[in-house]
């Protein structure tokens, strides 16, 4: 009994506290209750934040993202505790199941709670607010005002549909009867459910415009995290409601700060919410990011990484507002593609993002994103400054050897194109040295040894020999293009008799018309700097009998004999064929060409394909030929080529990573393998398969946002470096 | 060969209908894909794609071509709402939309031109062009180290996975073999405790 007694004593201790310190009551409304003991409000000030009747705000869950209410009655019991009623809306998360076929209007958009039963409100104490929220409604009803371009951007949330808590359907229309609140009539629609006038809310947004911000960060981002867990939001989801009973937040929990203890990665994100909402208002940064490094701290290395990573993402300062923007742009496209992300560390202000990531072990793939983001970082922080220098050098030495390459490359370049002006006199010798210093270049599938034998090299020359003279002549001949067409069908019967023996007729070459030699005077001119249309290449009459190989047979021996090349930058829309038509065109040698087709971590711009030559000199001479000069490929992309080997099989992989098998069953179960056809089932939830097959999916979730992230980043480099063209 | 329009408009559509299967075991086969999916519509055909340049240890992807698209689009949230393993656990399949780059028979774009030109050193755009050349290989490069990130991660988890199943596993040996030599039921009369007995 006591110990009751003592329990109730302290939180009305606590609100002596808070009274005195950052709870001021509003305006009154009006006496209620039996024995007209309940004072209403009409606002109140907690925690330097003024909240209103109808006003948004985010309510504290235990390890979980905040709820997200609309006040609606505000009132001091005798006993001074203080309650509201609060009136729910949905995320996107939370009803995830309910949503199949429904089109979102946008990331974060949520859902008025409406209709009977549980989940439509509930009466909490005053202290489980978390924060204020900026919900906008964009419902088109002609009683609603509203909103501007500017405000939809900024806000928090948008809403303009409902939730049916009992049927469990989403409400399109705005209904006069949204929850069957107590007397609702349509003035009670417009004053509680639509926008308010301006005149009310301007001044809410300026004022808390920074800590909106943040709250936006913080929960639009944690929007995604409850996405991934929407099949454990599934599960919770009749469970969540019931717990949004009186005076079941505990007080303590809320004013306190932080919590020291090793926690889950959701409890993270509450707790981080707790103290970013609480002491947003104050400039406390350096607090901030002091306690939240403390969470950071108790999260575990997987966490990190994924937290490191999200946290790059957020890096875009959020107090500027002209870069708010494109902060929230860039978020917006990598939430729609990021499926979900445990403990974002969610922190306000770059400064607390920064010193999150000082107290992470550093992982190389982070730092290198954090590199990268550190271009739109306008705040240049300290710690930041750290993890470049140890992402650098963690980079380096992978980089270094790329980048030592470089430099020589360019000056290889020059010298053989001034090479090309020459009638060809000191090829030979240039090649030479062309080819040592192209071992330098460090791409990793490149045997330096085998680059130093200058095989063919008077084929090489003979070949540079023949294009440069071509060249020449072309340019001579530039008004003549019958001349042309007999020069170029010339150098196509002799590389065509050379080529004879090519069985370059794979499968879906064989369907290729053959085209004669007059088609060729189609192509433009191809001398330097000129461009040339890429047309089906000439096929030679007599192989249209000569079955090729399978591209398998065909890749192992070049395989083997070293003359496999590996061309990146593709239009990865291209097919085997009309790489094998780019590189006769170009380089006047037949090939066989197999596209590599897309993965789920392909890059998405620059398409990669395998090329066989017949003979390693031919090889040398075609790679050589687009590492010196550049073949731009429709005026976007020049085609990089390097040797490449197959990755040896090391044995085939008799099972892939997370295919778990019990021990001493495992005798067992190979016997029944054998036996059964297939083994293919559905987890069902409450196993422990279950669980283990959810953490395999956060996994490729995660897995999933980073190459996203990647490939968005490179593409961005790309164009950038891009249009200097 | 030209591609007509119609085509590609058929190829189009085939890859509509088509689900990439990535995360499959190595030991998981055409006919093995094929009846595990067949419980979510008529399953036309299965290809693996061919894994050359990456390491042998992520997984096959295949591509699995259904009847309609509407199937597809089924086969594609079931998989994405719940976990579904084939030959093996409890590492599920992730199943998404095929795209017309993965697949190696393609056909051409209709009216898709490809122009080239060559450059040399006096050419404006030279040096961008070998500034893209060289990026593009430094991506290749932080691709190449990512997707080995990505498998140690899955390395790490299995591993962990696997401990935590043998402890659970020998947790449950402990409790059957209690229960089966009868000390559970002796124990708890002795504590006054009741047991569930489903033998009885």
């Amino acid at each position: 009994m006591a110990l009751a007694e003592a329990v109730k004593v302290e939180p009305s201790a606590d609100l002596e506290n808070d009274e005195e310190v950052n709870f001021v009551w509003g305006r009154k409304r009006g006496i209620g209750g039996k024995r007209k003991e309940v004072q209403f409000y009409e606002s109140f000030t907690y925690d330097d934040v003024e909240y209103a009747l109808y006003d948004c705000v985010y309510m504290h869950k235990e390890g979980q993202l905040p709820y997200i209410g609309k006040i609606i009655k505000i009132w001091e019991n005798p006993d001074k505790s203080r309650k509201i009623k609060v009136h729910w809306f949905f995320r996107l998360s939370e009803i995830l199941y309910h949503l199949k076929g429904v089109k979102v209007a946008a990331e974060n958009e949520i859902f008025l709670a409406s209709g009977e039963g549980t989940g439509l409100a509930n009466v909490n104490p005053l202290e489980a607010i978390a924060g204020k929220c900026n919900v906008v409604c964009i419902s088109e009803d002609n009683r609603n005002p509203q909103p501007s371009e500017e405000e939809v951007k900024t806000a928090d949330f948008v809403f303009y549909r409902a939730f049916d808590v009992g049927k469990c359907s989403i409400l399109d229309k705005m209904d006069d009867k949204v929850g069957g609140l107590d007397g609702m009539c349509l003035s009670s629609l417009v004053k509680y459910v639509f926008n308010r006038k301006e005149s009310q809310k301007a001044s809410h947004v300026l004022k808390h415009a920074s800590d909106q911000n943040g709250d936006n960060n913080a929960v639009e981002f944690q929007a995604t995290t409850k996405e991934s867990f929407g099949l454990k939001a599934l599960n919770d989801l009749g469970t969540f409601k019931a717990s949004h009973l009186d005076g079941k937040i505990d007080v303590d929990a809320q004013s306190s700060l932080v919590r020291q203890d090793a926690l889950q990665r959701e409890t993270n994100v509450s707790r981080v919410n707790k103290e970013t909402t609480k002491k947003a208002n104050s400039a406390s940064g350096e607090q901030n990011s002091h306690d939240v490094s403390r969470v950071a701290k108790a999260a575990g290395k997987l966490s990190h990484i994924v937290g490191k990573s999200d946290v790059n993402v957020q890096t875009s300062p959020v107090r500027q507002d002209p870069l708010h923007g494109d902060a929230n742009d860039s978020r917006v496209k990598q939430q729609s593609a990021m499926k979900g992300n445990p403990a974002p560390v969610q922190i306000v202000n770059s400064t607390t993002t920064t010193v999150v990531h000082k107290q992470n072990t550093i992982s190389e793939e982070n730092a290198r994103c954090k590199t990268k983001n550190e271009k739109d970082d306008k705040k240049v922080n300290k710690p930041p400054i750290n993890l470049v220098e140890a992402g650098e050098t963690g980079k380096s030495p992978k980089d270094l050897g790329v980048l030592d390459g470089r430099p020589s490359n360019r000056i290889k370049v020059n010298d053989s194109v001034i090479l090309s002006e020459d009638k060809g006199v000191n090829s030979v010798e240039k090649s030479t040295v062309c080819r040592n210093e192209k071992k330098v270049l460090g791409t990793s599938a490149v045997p330096s040894e085998e680059r130093k034998k200058s095989v063919d090299s008077k084929d090489s020359a003979g070949g540079l020999d023949k294009n440069m003279k071509i060249r020449k002549d072309s340019a001579a001949l530039d008004s003549r293009p019958s001349k042309k067409a007999n020069i170029d069908a010339r150098k196509v019967q002799e590389d065509r008799d050379k080529s004879n023996m090519l069985g370059k007729r794979a499968d879906n070459l064989g369907k290729l018309p053959k085209l004669s030699t007059g088609t060729s005077p189609k192509e433009v001119e191809r001398t330097e700097g000129k461009s040339f249309e890429v047309t089906r290449r000439p096929v030679a009459e007599s192989s249209k009998w000569f079955k090729a190989p399978p591209w398998e047979e065909v890749m192992q021996t070049a395989n083997e004999q070293g003359t496999l090349i590996l061309l990146e930058n593709l239009n990865p829309e291209y097919t085997s064929g009309e790489v094998e038509d780019i590189i006769w065109h170009a380089c006047r040698e037949n090939c066989t060409t197999k596209m590599v087709q897309r993965t789920a971590f392909s890059s998405p711009y620059s398409g990669r394909a395998l090329v066989a030559f017949k003979t390693r000199g031919v090889a040398e001479r075609v790679t050589k030929k687009l590492a010196d000069g550049c073949l731009m490929v429709s005026n976007q992309r020049p085609l990089v080529a390097s040797f490449v080997s197959l990755p040896k099989t090391e044995g085939n992989a008799s099972s892939l990573a997370g295919h778990l098998c019990v021990d001493k069953l495992r005798l067992q179960l190979q016997r029944e393998m054998r036996e059964a056809v297939s083994t293919s089932h559905c987890s069902q939830p409450n196993t422990i398969e279950y669980e283990m097959a959810n953490e395999w999916r956060l996994l490729q979730a995660r897995s999933d946002s980073w190459w996203n992230r990647l490939y968005k980043q490179q593409k961005e480099d790309l164009t950038k470096i891009a249009s200097g063209l | 060969m030209e591609t007509s329009d119609k085509e590609y408009a058929a190829f189009g559509e085939k890859v509509k209908r088509t689900i990439f299967i990535d995360n499959l075991s190595p030991v998981a086969t055409e006919a093995v894909v094929k009846a595990a999916l067949d419980q979510f519509g008529n399953v036309i055909q299965v290809k693996f794609i061919p894994n050359y340049l990456e390491p042998k240890n992520i997984g096959q992807a295949a591509l699995v071509e259904v009847e309609n698209a509407d199937q597809a689009k089924t086969i594609i949230t079931e998989l994405s709402n719940s976990p579904f393993m084939i030959c093996g656990m409890p590492r599920p399949v992730r199943a998404r939309a095929a795209e017309a780059e993965m697949f190696d028979d393609r056909p051409r774009k209709p009216g898709s031109k490809i122009v080239c030109r060559w450059l040399d050193s006096s050419d404006p755009d030279f040096e961008v062009a070998n500034k893209i050349k060289l990026t593009v290989r430094k991506q290749a490069e932080e691709s190449k180290f990512l997707l080995k990130h990505q498998l140690e991660e899955e390395e790490n988890l299995s591993k962990k996975q696997t401990e935590t199943l043998n402890a659970s596993y020998k947790k449950f040996e402990i409790i059957e073999s209690v229960v089966s030599n009868r000390v559970a039921t002796r124990l708890a009369e002795r504590y006054r405790v009741r047991v569930a007995d489903t033998e009885q």
